[in-house]
């Protein structure tokens, strides 16, 4: 059984599927094992590696965000350590 | 995000508008509301005939005029709307199936569909039509 799934080979997160509880090892779908820090809800996500203050986060591939304080590996990720950066979308229009 | 990779990775061959008749086969885009009577009326409209509908949150979705076969791969949905949903592909998510074996599941519940098998919806009798008429956003 698989309690996290890794959405692709470039993120630095993955999405728990059931809740995890610090200290248990969280086996992730389509990546490696990592022992929970904390406390994590169901669909949250977990930090794959130490992810430092103002690194990017990388869910699906693509930058959800950015690091506003050290996130230490199996941490909780959310909107209390990460914050969005609007892409600037009209500078992308053909 | 979630739903461009439930989209798959195949090439995108046409762009529709609302109820507008493919030309073409296989991974096809329609510029439709987002939200799940809309979307699907929109492309009942277009001359579909069959609706297999993923969903992660769950949806009691039916159609007057097509069968809407609704499919999650989340374990706690379907068991909260198990009435309300066909078919429970968890088993991928939780690393025991892979998808290949969903797939054939999968494909065995919609021909069983399309030979007449009725699905939760329509046992239900629920027959939602919506079209909006300002919802343009390609």
């Amino acid at each position: 059984m698989k309690n996290a799934i890794l959405l692709d080979g470039k993120d630095n997160v993955a999405t728990c599927t059931t809740a995890a509880v610090a200290g248990e090892t969280i086996k992730i779908l389509g990546g490696d094992e990592i022992i929970c820090a904390e406390d994590i809800p169901i669909w949250h996500k977990v930090a794959l590696k130490k992810i430092s203050k103002g690194e990017k986060i990388f869910k699906y591939g693509e930058i959800i965000g950015v690091a506003s304080t050290d996130i230490a590996a199996g941490a909780w990720v959310s909107h209390e350590n990460i914050f969005s950066v609007p892409r600037d979308y009209s500078s992308e229009m053909i | 995000m979630g739903c461009i990779r439930k989209g798959g990775t195949r090439p995108i061959v046409e762009v529709l508008n609302q109820a507008e008749r493919p030309t073409k086969r296989g991974a096809i885009v329609m510029d439709t509301a987002g939200y799940d009577i809309s979307s699907v009326t929109s492309i009942v409209a277009a001359g579909c005939n069959a609706i297999i509908f993923t969903t992660g949150r769950g949806t009691p979705t039916g159609n007057a005029i097509v069968p809407v076969l609704k499919v999650t791969a989340n374990a706690q949905t379907f068991s909260w709307m198990e009435d309300n949903i066909d078919v429970d592909l968890s088993g991928i998510i939780a690393g025991e199936w892979t998808i290949v074996d969903a797939g054939d599941l999968l494909l065995k519940k919609i021909h069983d569909v399309c030979n007449g098998r009725l699905t939760k919806a329509e046992a239900y009798g629920f027959s939602d039509v919506a079209v909006d008429h300002v919802c343009r956003f390609v």
